[in-house]
């Protein structure tokens, strides 16, 4: 099963799913259930779409994403603590790109945000 | 030694150096185009899914700002790839070559052609005819990243979005770049990437392209709204493997440039060393035929006196 965040909202795709072409939230976190040994893949996914085709195969595309193992934690709590810092802004719509970047990153790892 | 000998014995030192520097630029090249390679085959994947998802939005959508033509356009922008270091055969004559004759088109259909360079060559190419460019890019044609793609794209698509009446914007946006047919062959060519082209295909190739027809999806929220956010995507997709193809072209042709600069050379010191050792022969012979003429003259002197 794969689970992401769309704009609409949380999705969990299971096989049989209906083709479906959804955007994905910005800063989501993309979870495949059952992928590799510890049973989960997790991935960071910033500004991209997810492709539910017939055959049962799900394509998530995207200008930057980053599998949870080779996410620096230690940079992404730093950038998401530096952007905090400066506070936030509706109208500043790079940092808070930033900020959700950051964010989807250690949610991606685990941590709580 | 004779000064015709010491004439021919430097050109062929200065052959052979120049061959031993021709000989490791190949090799340099040859051992990126095998790291330009894997990068356009790394794109590929992303590069063909989101092919497939914009062309399944534009089946669904057909009144879209970016995919209608404008009825009577007046501007169109092209991107020229070129490089930004020379010795690499016709690699940029071509580019250009194919811009020129893309110009020329575009000029004949009425329509005011703004350039993009890429590539100080190119650069270089327009300054010197004082040809007016938009905006250029240096230093990113050999290793370019998706980060200068997009710079691209951003650029492009302000400019088409905007009127091309009132706000000088443009109506067509066009790229030239090099397609990579193989390590020998590597064709300039010229595409549309805006508005996007509908391209008649045969079913049989549809489906060997992209395993099947396309079914019939669902979108979320909207299949507008998820074609405003792919469309710029997939233009900057496009950039950038543009760019990532000229790059493992110019590798290719530069490494073919620079063989065949190779082989001319070491060429060249073998008819130069068959004609040193000629002049060294004709100086041998010449010396003794002095000698032998010298002790001609003596004996018959001795003969005369006896």
């Amino acid at each position: 099963m794969v689970i992401a965040k769309t704009t609409e909202g949380e999705v969990g795709v299971m096989p049989g799913h209906t083709p479906v072409l959804a955007l994905l939230a910005p800063g989501a976190v993309v979870r495949v259930l059952g992928g590799r040994e510890n049973g989960e893949v997790r991935a960071a996914v910033h500004g991209g779409f997810m492709v539910v085709s017939q055959d049962n195969r799900v394509s998530i595309l995207a200008e930057v994403a980053e599998l949870a193992e080779d996410i620096d934690v230690e940079r992404a709590k730093a950038a998401l603590r530096d952007v905090e810092s400066g506070g936030l802004s509706p109208e500043d719509v790079d940092t808070l790109a930033r900020a959700a970047r950051a964010r989807s990153r250690l949610q991606a790892v685990g941590e709580t945000v | 030694m004779g000064a015709q000998l010491r004439v021919y014995r430097r050109r062929i030192r200065s052959t052979k150096s120049m061959a031993k520097i021709t000989r490791a630029m190949e090799l340099i090249a040859t051992t990126r185009i095998t790291k330009a390679q894997r990068a356009v085959e790394a794109a590929g994947p992303y590069a063909r899914e989101i092919t497939r998802a914009v062309s399944a939005l534009a089946q669904r959508v057909t009144d879209h700002p970016l995919l209608t033509e404008s009825e009577n356009p007046t501007r169109a922008a092209v991107l020229v790839i070129t490089s930004d270091k020379g010795l690499a055969g016709a690699y940029t004559a071509n580019a250009i070559k194919e811009s020129e004759r893309l110009g020329a088109l575009l000029r004949d259909q009425g329509k005011d052609v703004v350039q993009y360079v890429v590539g100080r060559k190119g650069i270089a190419f327009n300054q010197f005819r004082q040809r007016p460019m938009e905006r250029t890019w240096e230093g990113i044609t050999e290793r370019p990243s998706y980060a200068d793609a997009k710079e691209i794209a951003s650029e492009l698509m302000d400019r088409f979005t905007k009127d091309s009446a009132t706000e000088d914007g443009v109506d067509e946006i066009h790229i030239v770049s090099t397609e990579f047919i193989s390590m020998l062959t590597q064709k300039a060519a010229s595409h549309r990437a805006l508005p996007l082209e509908v391209e008649e295909v045969d079913a049989e190739v549809l489906e060997a392209e992209q395993g099947g027809p396309l079914p019939l999806y669902d979108f979320e929220p909207s299949a507008e709204e998820a074609l405003n956010q792919l469309l710029p995507q997939y233009v900057t997709n496009r950039i950038y493997f543009a760019l990532l193809e000229s790059a493992a072209s110019q590798q290719a042709s530069r490494r073919n440039a620079m063989k065949a600069a190779t082989d001319n050379a070491e060429e060249l010191a073998k008819t130069l060393t068959r004609q040193a050792n000629q002049a060294r022969q004709a100086e041998i012979t010449n010396e003794i035929s002095e000698i032998v003429g010298g002790a001609d003259a003596l004996a018959a002197a001795r003969a005369g006196s006896e």
